[in-house]
């Protein structure tokens, strides 16, 4: 033990010295300080080589705590890794992979970690007992929020956010298989192999950088060679199969419905910024036929005085820190152990070179094999004995008080080794409801009932035996692979031994009168348990929720157990009864950054663009959301002191001139079929099969219940040829309703639709000088004149020999037309009506100033169209056929549908000239209350009106059209805006319709 | 109008999004497929399948399946509907409307569609960044197609010829989405635009 620098590392070339790459030293820093380690550590291993034993301080108490666990299921060594935007709270150190550059720092201190002013918690303790939320913090109610909750969490907490947005790019991906096989440890490994070779396709998922599982941390032997190297040799099989894939450093967290299965993949957190083009992290939902599920188990600690002391570790941590990283956790350790496994770490101790003072094993007997062993080695064995407490502080364990017989003795130790046995990973078989089942021999859950499609091999199924984790993880690789049609010829097995497992539960060493924790990463103690069973929380359900047992980062790996059978002990009832708790996907901790992938700023969801966007962009169009089109708003121009001058500018330009506006955004629907008509005359209420060819008719829709659900205008190009266009926001839903009522109501109509809204980018040129651009642009030949294309009149004209279609329709009021072209002509025809526009002396315009003299016309739009109104409440009772039935005709005539009273369209005036209408008024009669009893309407739609001159709404008003000239009171408490208004007609421009017809 | 100020040029679904060039060994290799005319297909009548005949010589597979007949790409979209398209300058809606007359409606859908031909070493890797079906050749055969999304946008997707190379379809108007996506998720296996 050499270097210096990493004074705990075994020296390369001794019995045991790890198989971290020495030729590839890496530089870190824990806390500013600089440290090294070696490609091939974990950050975990690398701080007990440099002879780091203080990690944190603990959740509650601020007790100081070190590296507890060589794996996924560590509760105390949280750090925050990298800095800045990077920064990432709560990371274990045991499963993060040593790079070179590699930032961490500890969390839960202050000022420092080592010394840290809230340790004065524990001389506190009595406070923070199990419920102390509860309990503590109740009076004064008021102080909850401004005092006590922000002190809790600055107290008891755990690392802080970066607060910056995350850097880095996270993906998602779907991946496929014949057989899953979750986890690469000896069961594993056979049943990829199994299944491999059989040729199914195979996904094989490791958590670990490396394949192998404790495979890499034992000193076993497989077919006489290191059982390493059989990991070895495996992946490089497995990898040279071209029908199987083989995924590191992914871990599965979920099981799901219909066999698919959620996992991370970390595909650079190894590194300090990921790759160009390279994500984070990966979100894989991977459809599996089979699985095998070959999680392996956790090591369970035992519940004593001192047992969170940095020093105290589980026994096969420190067999993993010895074989595979080539690090000594202790100079001189004691072993605690209820099992045969245990004494494997007292044995490896040994063979590094360190002194194992005693192996402390609670049952009066053991095999005698381990009790000689023990003695070759020099190690006292102390049977029938307990770690009562553990003495120590912030710079580790410096003893053990151990009893035996009644009798206690000092041990000096600076590591103990603990053991409790071992707990299958059972957390993939219970997503879909399976509960696990109790095993008296184990002292263990195991898996109970599976998800389809899923077996259980290995350690995860309670095999805990090398021999018969490759025998049962290579029959249940290969029945899976039967299952989906593969077969292989059997292979032999390759040789390898059952180590001896036998147990004796233990959970709590009752005689321990010191803090004894259950659960580290919580700091719930033995007392804890007691006081919830005291005051009646008994369930484990209750106890979690009551005592935090369980909660965070690791799940309760390491603690869940041992809580429920004290629990289990105080309440007399059998672990079998007890149960487990619900448990629910992820099993580990997932960014949620993963679940987003892409999706995120800007790519949260598809943007559609029309042709005509990137004109709009060069434009200065302010654009806005449309569903998820983008459509121009406005186009302010410069000068221009806020969107209202524009607005207002835009609607004098195509009142007076002409203006220029997108409107390929509206649904366009191609109808075809000798029943065409027919069909439309049932769907609409107005009827469609008396429209001649080269005509447009604005139609209105209702649903079943009679209520509108959308209107457009629909035009007929042959006798078996409609287009239909509908609203932008409802294109999907009619497209859908229509192949609804033809598939559904009447599959004998000869009629087929389909969607063309995306062939056709298409323009409104409304203006007096409408007609005159378009004639510049169709040039002389073609006759544009009120007769060749009267009002509501369409036709099919080549543009330089491109199909395009003119309607002469207008929702502006204005002499008006829309322009449809093939949307690759989109960007052309926009430029050259543009050019053209604005030589008139017109504009473009957008949504806001469409809007406006839609209000200014009284159409109504979304605002009416709201799914509460009927057509007679638009004053569209009227284009509703009396003749014929369409779809909501039977609903729209139930009384109260057709009751003379209600809220019906209505223009609006404020009676004090400028003032300021809002939408969402309510309207009361003159000097009603403000009461809901005498509500009579509300304000759907205002303007600023350029042609009036103020301000005019759309309101929906209680006998309406009766009511035209009244005074009545708009009342706006959201906005503070009450006045009284008139009640005039809804058409406030040109209520004639001379201006369309020009 | 003067004549010189009416050019009135066509763009492509991709235009000014695909720009060519692009590393020579990158796994993912991408070109615009800018020339094709598009039509969809709606069976009227139950004499379809044999206008088809009559007019093709062949009988339509049914499901989601592709053909190739006359140049012309037949893919199966749904009951009753096909996706068409051929290369060339040459109109195919009114074609198919000719041979298939009262027996089909068909629409031109030429401008609608975005379609790009995806291929390269990479390519089922990063298909698999965005489409949620198996692309596996033992789960998706040379004929087959798929109706489905992609990255949460709705795609027409088949194999060309070669085993490594599909043709994705979707509505114009979502090309520069599904272009940021295929674009970024393809960064880490180097991505080659390539002119038609």
């Amino acid at each position: 033990m050499s270097d210096m620098a990493q004074p705990n590392r075994l020296p390369a070339g001794g019995a045991i010295e790890g198989r971290v790459d020495r030729n590839r030293p890496l530089a870190f820093t824990f806390d500013g300080k600089s440290y090294s380690g070696y490609a091939g550590d974990t950050l975990a291993s690398a701080l007990i080589a440099a002879g780091v034993k203080l990690i944190g301080r603990s959740f509650k108490y601020h007790r100081p705590r070190g590296i507890f666990s060589a794996g996924p299921e560590e509760p105390n060594a949280l750090i925050e890794l990298r800095g800045g935007a990077r920064r990432e709270p709560n990371t274990r150190a045991t499963t993060i992979e040593l790079y070179d550059g590699l930032e961490a720092a500890s969390q839960n201190r202050w000022p420092s970690l080592a010394f840290d002013i809230l340790a004065i918690n524990q001389i506190a303790s009595p406070l923070f007992v199990g419920g102390f939320y509860y309990k503590t913090f109740m009076w004064p109610a008021s102080f909850w929020e401004k005092v006590y909750e922000p002190l809790i969490r600055r107290a008891a907490g755990l690392g802080r956010a970066s607060e910056s947005p995350d850097p880095d790019h996270y993906e998602k991906a779907y991946a496929f298989c014949d057989v899953l096989v979750v986890g690469s440890g000896p069961a594993g490994l056979a049943a990829a192999l199994a299944a491999g070779r059989s040729g199914a396709r195979v996904i094989l998922c490791e958590d670990d950088a490396q394949l192998g599982g404790r495979l890499l941390s034992e000193r076993q032997t497989i077919d006489d060679a290191p059982a390493h190297l059989f990991a070895a040799a495996a992946g490089g099989e497995l990898r040279s199969l071209p029908n199987v894939c083989v995924m590191s450093r992914t871990q599965v967290f979920g099981a799901y419905d219909s066999e698919v299965y959620g996992a991370l993949e970390r595909v650079a957190d190894h590194v300090t910024a990921p790759a160009a083009g390279v994500p984070r992290q990966r979100f894989w939902h991977i459809a599996a036929k089979r699985c095998v599920n070959a999680m392996g188990a956790t090591e369970r600690p035992i519940v004593f005085g001192g047992n969170d002391r940095p020093g105290v570790m589980l026994a096969s941590a420190v067999r993993t820190y010895l074989n595979r990283f080539g690090v000594l956790p202790g100079r001189k350790a004691v072993v605690f152990t209820t099992n045969d496994d245990g004494w494997r770490t007292a044995a490896d101790l040994v063979a590094a070179g360190a002194q194992v003072e005693a192996v402390v094993d609670p049952r009066a007997s053991v095999d005698e094999n381990l009790t000689k062993a023990a003695a070759a080695g020099g190690v006292r064995v102390l049977l029938g004995g307990y770690i009562v407490n553990v003495t120590g502080g912030a710079r580790g364990v410096t003893s053990a008080i151990v009893s035996v017989a009644g009798k206690r003795q000092i041990l000096t130790a600076d590591l103990v080794a603990v053991s409790g046995g071992w707990n299958p990973q059972v957390a993939l078989t219970t997503h879909r409801g399976g509960k696990p089942r109790w095993s008296d021999a184990l002292s263990t859950f195991v898996p109970g009932d599976l998800p389809d499609g899923m077996t259980v091999a290995g350690a995860a199924n309670g095999d805990l035996g090398l021999a018969e984790s490759l025998r049962k993880g290579s029959e249940a690789g290969a029945a899976a692979a039967a299952a989906c049609g593969f077969s292989a010829a059997p292979a032999p097995q390759p040789r390898a031994e059952d180590e001896p497992t036998a147990v004796a539960p233990l959970w709590h060493v009752a005689e321990s009168r010191h803090k004894a924790f259950v659960d580290l990463q919580n700091d719930v103690t033995a007392d804890d348990i007691t006081l919830a069973h005291a005051e009646g929380f008994r369930s484990i359900e209750h106890l979690k929720r009551y005592t935090t047992l369980g909660m965070a980062t690791d799940q309760g790996k390491t603690s869940n157990l041992n809580g429920h059978a004290m629990m289990a002990a105080l309440t007399g009832q059998a672990m079998s009864d007890v149960g487990t708790i619900l448990s629910r996907p992820p099993h580990q901790p997932v960014a949620i950054g993963a679940f987003a992938g892409h999706h995120r700023d800007r790519h949260f969801r598809p943007t559609r663009h029309t042709a005509g966007h990137a004109w709009a962009l060069e434009n200065g169009a302010v654009m806005v959301e449309a569903g998820p089109w983008l459509r121009p708003q406005y186009f302010p121009r410069s000068g221009e002191k806020d969107w209202l001058t524009t607005v207002v500018r835009e609607v004098r330009t195509v009142r007076s001139v002409v203006g220029v506006c997108d409107v390929s955004t509206l649904g366009r629907i191609d109808i075809q079929g000798r029943d065409a008509a027919a069909f439309l005359d049932r769907v609409y209420v107005n009827t469609f099969s008396t429209l001649p060819v080269g005509k447009a008719r604005y139609g209105v829709m209702l649903r079943e219940d009679g209520f509108v659900m959308d209107d457009g205008t629909t035009s007929r190009f042959a006798e078996d040829h409609y287009v239909m266009s509908t609203t932008t926001a409802n294109a999907a839903k009619i497209m859908q309703h229509l192949e609804f009522c033809h598939q559904a109501l009447w599959p004998e109509l000869d009629v087929s639709m389909v969607s063309v809204t995306e062939q056709w980018s298409q323009y409104a040129v409304a203006g007096p000088k409408a007609r005159e651009l378009l004639m510049q642009l169709y040039g002389p030949d073609v006759d544009l004149s009120n007769d060749a294309l009267p009002y509501m009149g369409c036709r099919e004209i080549p543009l330089r020999g491109i199909p395009t279609r003119l309607f002469r329709i207008s929702f502006s009021g204005e002499l008006a037309y829309e322009l449809a072209v093939p949307a690759r002509y989109g960007a052309a025809v926009l430029e050259a009506l543009m050019a053209l526009c604005g030589a008139l002396g017109g504009c473009p315009y957008g949504t806001e100033a469409q809007s406006v003299m839609r209000i200014e016309k009284g159409h109504v739009a979304g605002n009416e169209l709201n799914g509460q109104t009927v057509a007679r409440d638009l004053g569209l009772g009227r284009m509703m056929s009396t003749k014929r039935d369409y779809i909501g005709r039977v609903m729209a005539g139930r009384p109260a549908l057709m009751a003379p009273d209600r809220p019906t369209l209505v223009g609006i005036r404020p009676v004090e000239k400028g003032r300021r209408l809002t939408a969402g008024a309510h309207i009361l009669p003159g000097g009603a209350a403000a009461v809901a009893a005498n509500d009579q309407g509300y304000v759907t739609s205002v303007a600023y009106s350029p042609t009036c001159e103020g301000w005019i709404g759309l309101a929906l008003v209680v006998n309406g059209p009766a009511r035209h000239g009244e005074r009545v009171h708009a009342f706006d408490a959201m906005r503070n805006n009450d006045q009284d208004v008139v009640i005039c007609s809804p058409v406030f421009v040109d209520p004639e319709g001379v201006r369309l017809r020009g | 109008m003067a004549d010189a100020a009416l050019q009135l040029k066509a763009r492509s679904a991709f235009d000014g999004l695909l720009v060519p060039g692009g590393p020579k060994d990158a796994g993912i290799v991408v070109t615009e497929r800018k020339d094709l005319q598009i039509a969809t297909v709606i069976a009227r009548s139950s004499g379809f399948a044999e206008a088809i005949k009559t007019a093709y010589g062949i009988a339509l597979p049914s499901g989601p399946k592709r053909i190739v007949v006359h140049e012309i790409t037949l893919l199966g979209t749904g009951p009753r509907a096909w996706f068409a398209l051929r290369a060339g300058e040459r109109p195919l809606a009114s074609d198919l409307e000719q041979s298939l007359g009262e027996h089909a409606a068909v629409a031109d859908q030429s401008d609608g569609y975005g379609v790009l031909r995806v291929s390269g070493a990479k390519v089922r890797a990063l298909l698999a960044k965005g489409v949620p079906i198996d692309l596996h050749p033992r789960a998706f055969a040379a004929d087959d197609v798929a109706v489905t999304v992609c990255s949460h946008i709705g795609i027409m997707l088949w194999r060309s010829d070669a085993d490594s190379s599909f043709d994705i379809a979707m509505f114009r108007s979502l090309c520069g989405s599904f272009w940021s996506w295929l674009s970024e998720s393809a960064e880490e296996f180097g991505l080659r635009v390539e002119a038609e």
